[in-house]
């Protein structure tokens, strides 16, 4: 702003106070102002926001020179208001001549308009309001017009003129002109006429068409000037009633005969006729205008807004709409001043008709106007000629190969200059379609569907050929991998969005411009594939597997396939799942958490949707993942492991199922039989109970063996058998089947199972294997659950790495564990061992026991004492091998007889009482429970399972 | 990013004694005279702006009004960071031409016509520009293949304007803005009616797929010395493609 800063010119500085005007007597009596209102109402002007006045370029200078004079056109748009809002901010601040502060006493600037600024002033010698308007420098006051609309036969629509010259100021010479002062427009009488909501009452409205009739019949042939800014706020209001009305502006005033061209701003937009566009300025201008007016004056609103497009596609395009006139007399009306073509437009005559009564004829569209054609010219493409922008689009979808390659060559100027200027169309967007077009394929074919949505909309959609509305999309999703990949080009085109502006027909999408399911999957698809993304960032960090890539090509075309095939159908969502498959024991880690997600997730949302995609897409991964495991080492020793670990979980609780089911059946036969036998007190054959129980469960204990394994072996595969089997195991209990010596029991077993039943008989302890049966089942379950989810849960990570236990506290709290845990082996490993092998010493097995358990209660105190010294990852590895040397030495070693001074008799009487309680189970307490205990911790312990970790992890 | 380049010429023409018209693009505003096609080039770094204006009132106030309204212009670039900004600043320049011209009685309806692209940095909206025009001066939308008119005159017919900044005293401005988006290989054209109202449209599309944007420019300014030049004529072409001549694979 380098010359911003100049200094403003001084204002109200002492100038010649030359004026030129001419006198003329004051309004005459009776000329229908109310007496005593005018002193209390303001009058003013304002520039209208529409109303530009013409600048004439390159129009020469009055002198002659070389130099042009952009002048002010004439007449400028003084768009007089009511309001007294001044102009805008940028307009100059209006100063009163000082020439003329002799005769009038300014009190405040009423508004600003584009040729003058109105004061509101009083005369000095009177002391009369009146309204005393200056034009601005470089507006011409048209004297010889104002001296006409002095005559004294105008004053019925006309404001009084008073004196009215010229005078200077520092700036220059201005005119200014004396005039009645006014209290009110049209548009406050209007609005004080209503009936909210409605408009002005029937016959208070008939009032002032009449009075508007007559004003503009006055002024076209008694004054024979034509107001071409018809409008409310240039109409104001001398009296109300009987209702009086004066035009105010003379800026937009042609001669009634002639036709002048004037700048296409001058006028309200919202009042000015159809051949303003064609720039015919002629008698029947202001009467549009009048059915404006009307129709405002009826409904009490204005008929239209919006943008200056909006009001010229009425004008050329519209048809008057007349819900809100609810009167067909009052439609016919409004009809018939709207009348586009200028000469079948009501005026002055039909005006007087109708409010006489009659109904005068409206002039309606020729529909045979319409069928003989649009009014442009046709175009042409491929060697056809279209007449309007729907035909040419019909023609384009079913030609569009050649639609796309004439858009991508001459076809795309063509098109576009035939719809801006000869069609005018408004309907397509032709910035965002018909841009790009030159050898971009894709765009043309997208160009072509979009070009039929905006003109076609009762077509199917098609994008090169293809039908692309929500039936054909699942057809051509059903095509596997090649739709997927069609249908992401379509996404990532953009393609559905536009296919959704047709007509779709479907009952939800009723009352709607655009198909609310094409543009559901349109939204939701690609929120689907990010959410795959993301989901393969996630799986990749837990595979611990070098970094993976994102997406393949394939992977996102079925991401985006199967996200558009589930936001159509959500039901699909169940084959989707089915299809992931069941757990299996080589399979990722990762894998399973997002099997498990897909599988709990809920298809009829979004979200659940993503999430099973996101498992479809990442099957194939798991595969490979899959691959991986079962050619790696590491991975194959761990799927054996599991294996094992899950086939003898479940091999123990197979057999512990089908004992006590052999049990519990012969219970029942022995407690019918009693029943029978008039027995009535079954306490006193709990021992008789037990025995039989033991005795079936001897005979059959390699069938229930076998079975357990059996079990185990299917796994859940079937998951009927296993309860057909404990079904089977209680009926052989109740049927007591006989079963050959070689399926019996070995010796010792058989005299173990005696030795149960007798333990059992009276005996305090007689529930501890069930209680045991129990644990060992619960161990099993979470055995099973521990190993099918990959030791998510145990042991520990920081327990393999070394980082627990980590503190003092921590280190004496992990001596009574480890201590505790080798005596739980040693005891298991030492009943086993003498159950296969019996002691050749003599005594009672279990005493016998006792003393080569309590042997090795030393080395358990010694293994925790020294694991609770060391720190880190040894601490694991003393923990692991003084379990394995404990449990090695129980089996192989028998301790030799000089050992037994060694043997804590504390610890010997301890252990002794626990296998005496235990007697019999205590072989199947140590098979079932703490020999598959100790495995598994022991196998936990040295790091074999657990969660997989990368290969530089340190362990 | 590619480097905005404009390629900008203007000349008083065959008739008229003077020049008043005046062209701004990225800060530099052009001399009165520059029939020679001068291509600028900026890369990144804010808000850039590119201003043509045509100037009216008589020789001297035209000149000064064109010159003011794209000198003001050009130096609000920074503050400019989307089309309510440059509405603003347009209604500002109206205001202050009008007090200007308020100065000097010689000064009496001094105005200008202006077009004026923004193009905005990274951030504010991205690939976008925002246009502005009040007055019959052009934009158009130049690609290959594809020539579209992006102005409505503000103009009543025979030579006619009906709005334009500064000009009478009491009059506001409301200046047309409209964002557009842009693709690399796209152009804008800004010119006066000094070329429009000359070189018929069939010739105008015909020079604009001219590749290279400076010998399109001076195809232009050609066209309208033989079209008799009767007005001045500014032209600059806006390219967002480095201002690398196109290419037959660019679309």
């Amino acid at each position: 702003m380098d010359e911003s800063n100049e200094p403003a010119p001084a204002r109200r500085q002492p100038t010649p106070t030359v004026v030129q005007g001419q006198q003329r007597p004051a309004p005459p009596e009776g000329s229908g102002r109310q007496p005593g209102s005018a002193p209390t109402v303001v009058q003013g002007g304002t520039a209208d926001a529409a109303a530009p006045r013409t600048i004439v370029q390159g129009a020469s200078a009055p002198d002659g020179s070389a130099e042009s004079d952009r002048s002010a056109g004439p007449g400028g748009a003084a768009t007089i208001r009511q309001d007294g809002t001044v102009g805008g901010e940028a307009s100059d601040q209006p100063v009163f001549p000082e020439a003329l502060l002799d005769r009038f006493d300014p009190v405040a600037v009423r508004g600003t308009g584009s040729e003058a600024a109105v004061w509101e002033a009083r005369r000095r010698d009177t002391g009369q309001p009146r309204a005393v308007k200056v034009y601005w420098l470089g507006q011409q006051m048209d004297s010889d017009h104002l001296t006409r609309l002095r005559d004294p036969r105008f004053t019925r629509h006309v404001p009084w003129l008073g004196e009215f010259g010229h005078v200077f100021t520092p700036r220059g010479q201005v005119g200014w002109t004396e005039m009645e002062l006014l209290p009110r427009t049209l548009v406050e009488l209007i609005d004080a006429s209503r009936q909210p909501p409605g408009g002005v009452p029937a016959d208070r409205a008939r009032e002032l068409v009449a009075e508007l009739a007559a004003l503009l019949r006055f002024w076209q042939h008694d004054i024979e000037l034509n107001p071409v800014d018809f409008k409310p706020d240039n109409i104001l209001v001398r009296s109300e009633r009987p209702v009086e009305l004066v035009l105010a502006d003379f800026g937009g005033l042609a001669g009634f005969t002639a036709t002048q061209q004037i700048g296409t701003g001058m006028a309200a937009r919202q009042y000015r006729p159809p051949e303003e566009i064609w720039g015919e300025i002629n008698r029947p201008w202001p009467w549009w205008g009048l059915g404006e007016i009307v129709f405002e004056i009826i409904t009490g609103a204005p008929r239209l807004g919006g943008t200056k497009w909006a009001f010229r596609r009425d004008r050329v395009l519209g048809v008057p709409e007349l819900r809100d006139a609810t009167d067909p007399r009052w439609g016919n009306l409004v009809a018939g001043l709207l009348t586009r073509d200028p000469d079948d437009r009501w005026g002055y005559d039909q005006v007087s008709r109708w409010l006489a009564g009659e109904d005068p004829p409206v002039a309606r569209p020729d529909p045979a106007a319409d069928v003989a054609g649009p009014g442009y010219d046709p175009i042409t493409f491929d060697g056809q000629t279209f007449a309007t922008p729907r035909d040419l689009a019909v023609g384009m979808l079913q030609r569009w190969r050649q639609a796309a390659e004439w858009l991508a060559g001459p076809g795309q100027q063509r098109l576009n200059d035939w719809l801006a200027d000869d069609v005018g169309d408004r309907n397509f967007d032709r910035r965002h379609y018909l841009r790009g077009l030159h050898g971009a394929p894709d765009a043309a074919h997208l160009a072509v569907t979009a070009f039929g949505a905006a003109t076609a909309p009762d077509r199917r959609p098609s994008y090169r050929g293809e039908p692309v509305d929500a039936d054909g999309l699942a057809a051509l999703l059903a095509r596997g991998a090649d739709g997927f990949a069609e249908f992401r080009r379509l996404v990532d085109t953009g393609v559905l969005q536009v296919a959704a502006r047709y007509r779709c027909g479907h009952p939800e999408c009723a009352g709607q411009q655009r198909c609310g399911r094409l543009d559901a999957v349109a939204a939701e698809v690609p929120d689907t594939v990010g959410a795959v993304e993301r989901a393969v960032t996630v799986a990749g960090r837990q595979s611990g597997e070098p970094p993976w890539g994102p997406l393949d090509a394939g992977e996102r075309d079925r991401a985006y396939g199967l996200a558009g095939a589930l936001a159509l159908r959500p039901e699909q969502g169940a084959a989707i799942v089915a299809e992931l498959g069941r757990t299996r024991l080589a399979e990722p880690e990762w894998w399973r958490a997002v099997r498990a997600d897909a599988r709990s997730a809920d298809a009829s949302t979004a979200a659940g949707r993503a999430r099973i995609v996101a498992a479809a897409v990442l099957r194939e991964r798991s595969e490979a993942g899959a691959a991986r495991i079962r050619a790696d080492a590491a991975g194959r020793r761990m799927l054996v492991l599991r294996s094992c670990g899950l086939r003898l979980s479940g091999a123990a609780v197979g057999v512990v199922a089908l004992v006590f089911a052999v049990g519990a059946g012969a219970w029942l036969r022995v407690a019918v039989d009693a029943h029978n036998a008039g027995v009535v007190r079954l306490t006193g054959v709990a021992g008789q109970l037990d025995a039989a129980a033991a005795l079936q469960q001897s005979r059959l204990f390699g069938a229930l063996v076998a079975g357990g394994v059996w079990l185990a072996l299917i796994g859940r595969r079937l998951t009927a058998v296993p309860g057909l089997a404990v079904a089977a195991a209680a009926l052989l209990g109740v049927i007591g089947v006989q079963v050959p010596a070689f399926g019996s029991a070995p010796g010792a077993v058989h005299t173990w199972f005696d030795q149960l039943g007798g333990e059992w008989t009276g005996n305090r302890m007689s529930g501890l294997p069930l209680v045991y049966a129990v644990v060992a089942l619960l161990l099993g379950v979470w055995a099973s659950r521990l190993l099918g989810r990959g030791a998510r849960v145990w042991p520990p990570e920081r327990w393999l790495d070394g980082a627990w236990p980590a503190t003092r506290i921590q280190r004496l709290a992990l001596a009574p564990v480890v201590f505790v845990a080798l005596l739980a082996a040693l005891w298991a490993a030492v009943v086993i061992r003498l159950t296969v092998r019996p002691p050749s010493l003599g005594g009672p097995v279990s005493a016998v026991a006792a003393g080569i358990q309590s042997l090795d209660v030393p080395l358990a105190a010694g293994v925790a004492l020294l694991a609770c010294l060391v720190t880190g990852p040894l601490v694991r590895r003393v923990v692991a091998v003084g379990l394995l040397a404990a449990v090695v030495r129980s089996l192989v070693l028998v301790p030799p007889p000089w050992c037994q001074p060694l043997e804590h008799p504390v610890a010997r009487g301890l252990l002794g009482a626990v296998d005496g309680a235990v007697g019999g189970a205590a072989f199947w307490m140590a098979v079932l429970v703490h020999l598959p205990v100790v495995v598994l911790g022991f196998l936990a312990t040295v790091g074999v399972l657990g969660p997989r970790r990368p290969a530089n992890r340190n362990r | 990013m590619n480097a905005l380049t404009a390629v900008v010429a203007t000349d008083r023409g065959a008739v008229r004694a003077g020049n008043e018209d005046r062209v701004g693009v990225f800060g530099w505003v052009a001399p009165v005279e520059q029939a020679t096609p001068v291509l600028l080039s900026i890369r990144g770094g804010g808000p850039a702006v590119v201003a043509v204006a045509d100037g009216l009132g008589g020789h001297a106030c035209g000149e000064r009004a064109s010159r003011l309204a794209v000198q003001w212009l050009l130096a609000a670039a920074p503050r400019l960071d989307g089309p309510a900004a440059l509405r603003e600043e347009l209604v500002r320049i109206h205001g202050e031409l009008l007090r200007d011209a308020a100065e000097d009685p010689a000064r009496a309806g001094m105005g200008t016509t202006l077009v004026a692209a923004l193009v905005l940095g990274d951030g504010v909206l991205g690939d976008q520009v925002v246009l502005a025009h009040v007055g019959d001066s052009r934009a158009y939308h130049v690609e290959p293949g594809l020539v579209e008119r992006l102005t409505d005159d503000d103009a009543a017919g025979g030579g006619a304007i009906t709005q334009c900044l500064g000009g009478l005293p009491g009059v506001e401005v409301y200046p047309h803005l409209d964002t557009q988006k842009v693709a690399p290989t796209a152009r804008l054209l800004l010119c006066t009616d000094g070329l429009h109202g000359v070189v018929p449209a069939p010739l105008l599309r015909e020079l604009l797929a001219e590749p290279d944007p400076v010998r399109c420019v001076s195809g232009l300014m050609d066209a309208a010395a033989a079209g008799g030049a009767p007005d001045n004529v500014s032209v600059c072409l806006l390219c967002f493609d480095d201002g690398q001549p196109w290419r037959p694979s660019d679309g």
